[in-house]
């Protein structure tokens, strides 16, 4: 009787799918968080009999095999990497991209993480750096005296001087974009890193063909729908509560057997 | 032995058989694209069990194969521009380990990291011809997927995906990673749709598992009763006779 472990296989995986709901409602106020989706396969089948096999006693043709399933499986836990929605905030150094693109960051050891979150600030060196203080690449260096910074759609940072008319320009920010962003490897704090799976990232700047452009004063919101998350953690829990009742009917007949004598 | 204790066992084999079956419906009640899986059961013609003083036949109870339910599951939508649902018979191509072309109502692709259309399982997704399809998302930010399967990035069309129908379904079998194999070749036209931004989920129906659960524990224990029954008979003749 394989009902048992058939049972327990469909209990793992919905246990998973709790998490993974569970992690998507956790980050329902996380800058640019991407949800999450768990997907399940079928796993082998065990051929008792094949799909058109012969039948021994006169030569006919099985229409029908019989394959009994041995449970389910994790295929994937895929990113939906949608839009979220854009949040004012109306802080000159929040961005978000409107459209495809990550923001680079550098890290302590010199590779670059991507991510969607733009809360930025400028450190004690007037330098942009993200809200972990890891430097925004290319680097964008703001002057004391500056007073008003505009980042225009494409990614150009200007600022105002103390003493000047003319706004002066200190730099263009550049975004990466990737053939299979739901292929990034997700690090945590926002961030993500390149992978075989993702591709190697692409650079241009904002507005190009295939990017985004850049909203100065928003945030991108996370893109979990909490009516959706809610809806589907009752079908995993109902979905669990369904296999236990399989373990219970598999125990019964263990015991009605163990009883018969 | 006692035909009836024989008679007995064969349908508890048959049962556990059962249970197996609809463990596993509703272990996958929430992967995309399964289809729900029936024992069909049927009268041993080939085996009867005679007896000497009995001219009446008795047969076994066999499986006599798998049926798949496959009426379409519900559509749901999820939003990714690479899911696509089946609406209407059919199943996606796709590229199996060995070069062979294997079948899957799972439609939640995504790209290579070369700009191949993949399932989750990294099996390249065949047109209507039988190729791979690759499509450039550097230029487009995301293609549209129509009805027809026509994958349109920044107007151009760059790839169909391809739908098999076959006329019979036993003609397939289920082989995991929510993948078929066909026996025959496809062989009805395709007249259902295909939806951009959707899955399929499964077709299992929890109430009509969840009832077939009570029954097969109920037909268990009758079976269980008739071989205590047989037994306890065998016993007191025993008994009976020896005094």
């Amino acid at each position: 009787m394989n009902a048992l472990s058939i049972a327990a296989s469909g209990m793992q995986a919905q246990q998973l799918n709790v998490d993974v709901i569970s992690h998507n409602i956790a980050n329902m106020n996380t800058t640019a968080y991407k949800r999450q989706r768990a997907e399940f396969a079928d796993m082998l089948y065990q051929n008792l009999q094949r799909p058109g096999a012969t039948s021994s006693s006169d030569g006919r043709v099985m229409p029908l095999g019989i394959q009994i399933g041995v449970g389910v499986r994790t295929d994937a836990v895929a990113r939906q990497t949608e839009q979220g929605g854009m949040n004012k905030t109306d802080n000159p150094y929040d961005m978000a991209v409107d459209g495809r693109g990550y923001f680079q960051l550098t890290l302590p050891s010199g590779q670059i993480a991507y991510t969607r979150a733009g809360n930025f600030a400028v450190n004690a060196d007037g330098q942009l750096v993200s809200s972990d203080g890891y430097p925004v690449e290319p680097a964008i260096t703001v002057p004391p005296e500056a007073t008003a910074v505009s980042i225009s759609r494409d990614g150009i940072v200007e600022a105002t001087l103390t003493g000047q008319t003319a706004p002066q320009q200190l730099g263009q920010l550049e975004i990466a974009n990737f053939i299979n962003p739901a292929g990034l490897e997700a690090v945590g704090d926002n961030m993500f890193l390149e992978t075989p799976a993702s591709g190697t990232a692409t650079t241009a700047t904002p507005g190009q063909p295939g990017y985004g452009t850049l909203m100065q004063g928003y945030l991108e919101e996370s893109n979990v729908n909490a009516v959706e998350e809610i809806s589907s953690l009752i079908v995993a829990q109902r979905a669990y509560e369904m296999n236990a009742r399989v373990i219970t009917a598999a125990d019964e007949m263990l015991q009605t057997t163990t009883q018969v004598r | 032995m006692d035909n009836a204790q024989l008679l007995g066992l064969q349908t508890q084999r048959v049962l556990q058989r059962r249970l197996d079956v609809a463990a596993n419906n509703l272990a996958n009640v929430n992967t995309t694209g399964f289809k729900a899986d029936t024992l069909v059961l049927e009268e041993a013609d080939d085996t009867d069990a005679h007896t000497d003083d009995n001219p009446s036949d008795i047969r076994f109870v066999r499986d006599l194969g798998v049926t798949r339910d496959m009426h379409q599951g519900d559509i749901a939508h999820t939003g990714n521009p690479f899911d696509v649902a089946i609406q209407g018979d059919g199943f996606f191509m796709v590229q199996g380990p060995n070069g062979q072309t294997m079948y899957t109502r799972d439609g939640a692709f995504t790209l290579s990291s070369d700009g191949q259309l993949q399932t989750s399982d990294g099996y390249a997704v065949l047109n209507s011809g039988g190729a791979p399809i690759q499509i450039d998302t550097t230029e487009d930010a995301t293609p549209t997927i129509g009805r027809d399967g026509a994958i349109i990035a920044a107007g151009v069309e760059v790839g169909r995906i391809g739908v098999a129908n076959f006329a019979a379904p036993g003609a397939l079998s289920k082989v995991g990673d929510n993948l078929w194999e066909a026996h025959n070749n496809a062989s009805a036209p395709f007249d259902g749709v295909l939806i951009q931004g959707a899955l399929e989920n499964s077709n299992v129906r929890p109430v009509v598992e969840l009832t077939r659960l009570i029954e097969i524990s109920r037909a268990y224990q009758s079976a269980a009763n008739i071989v205590s029954g047989t037994d306890d008979l065998r016993r007191r003749a025993i008994q009976t006779l020896g005094q």
